[in-house]
């Protein structure tokens, strides 16, 4: 599963390699950050389309894997409230070396925040809240 | 016929519910689905139209055929990450 309710943790994440065979680990971390534009955020709730982010999610890890020579991914997203400071998503890539993981690393956190049916609603510290409208995936690219 | 469509997000919240139920030839296209929406519930017009049809959990274009047998769901823009 990739979608989390309760804290993403680092020690969930970082794992040795008992073949040796990593050379490079590549962790991105998406944090709740204390601004959107001009207002002060308090916290983030996360909702998704569950079995459909799950079910492109896992395609995202696949191709990740087609794509480059990995020797492990894993993504993490929370669902629920999320506070500042706390980890909202982790993609974790290791391969042999540093160029694959980075790439497939930005790949996959783009692919995320533009194909996953995840939504966040931003609550501010002034009482009022208000759904993020981010973007979209085009659905002729998304075959 | 009745088919079950289900609402996220902002979309859920203006609607007040995730799942709205309506009466629709048996094979209709995802763009007539938007269109019923817009009849049925005139609040949700403004966000319908940055919106996408996913049936049974793959984003569809709007002359997409779907039956009552579909899962159909109306996306808002995601915002994960």
């Amino acid at each position: 599963m990739h979608l989390v309710a309760t804290p993403i943790r680092i020690s969930d994440l970082l794992a040795g390699d008992d073949e040796f065979k990593t050379g490079a680990d590549v962790l991105f971390l998406g944090i709740v950050r204390g601004d959107s534009h001009t207002r002060k955020v308090l916290y983030l709730e996360y909702e998704a389309y569950e079995e459909m982010a799950e079910q492109i999610l896992s395609e995202l890890v696949s191709l990740s894997y087609e794509k480059w020579p990995l020797e492990e991914v894993k993504i993490f997203h929370r669902l629920g409230r999320v506070w500042l400071g706390q980890i909202a998503v982790a993609v974790e890539v290791k391969s042999a070396h540093r160029g694959e993981a980075y790439e497939a690393s930005r790949y996959l956190i783009e692919e995320i925040k533009h194909r996953v049916p995840i939504w966040k609603k931003e609550y501010f510290t002034d009482g009022t809240s208000e759904w993020s409208l981010c973007s979209h995936v085009d659905v002729s690219e998304s075959a | 016929m009745t088919m079950t469509i289900k609402l996220f997000a902002v979309l859920k919240e203006i609607a007040g519910q995730g799942e709205i139920h309506l009466e629709v030839p048996s094979v209709i296209s995802c763009g007539e689905v938007v269109s019923r929406l817009h009849e049925e519930i005139p609040s949700l017009v403004p966000f319908l139209e940055h919106c996408l049809v996913a049936v049974n959990g793959k984003y569809a274009d709007d002359g997409a055929s779907v039956s009552v047998e579909d899962e159909v769901a109306i996306l808002p823009p995601v915002s994960g990450g």
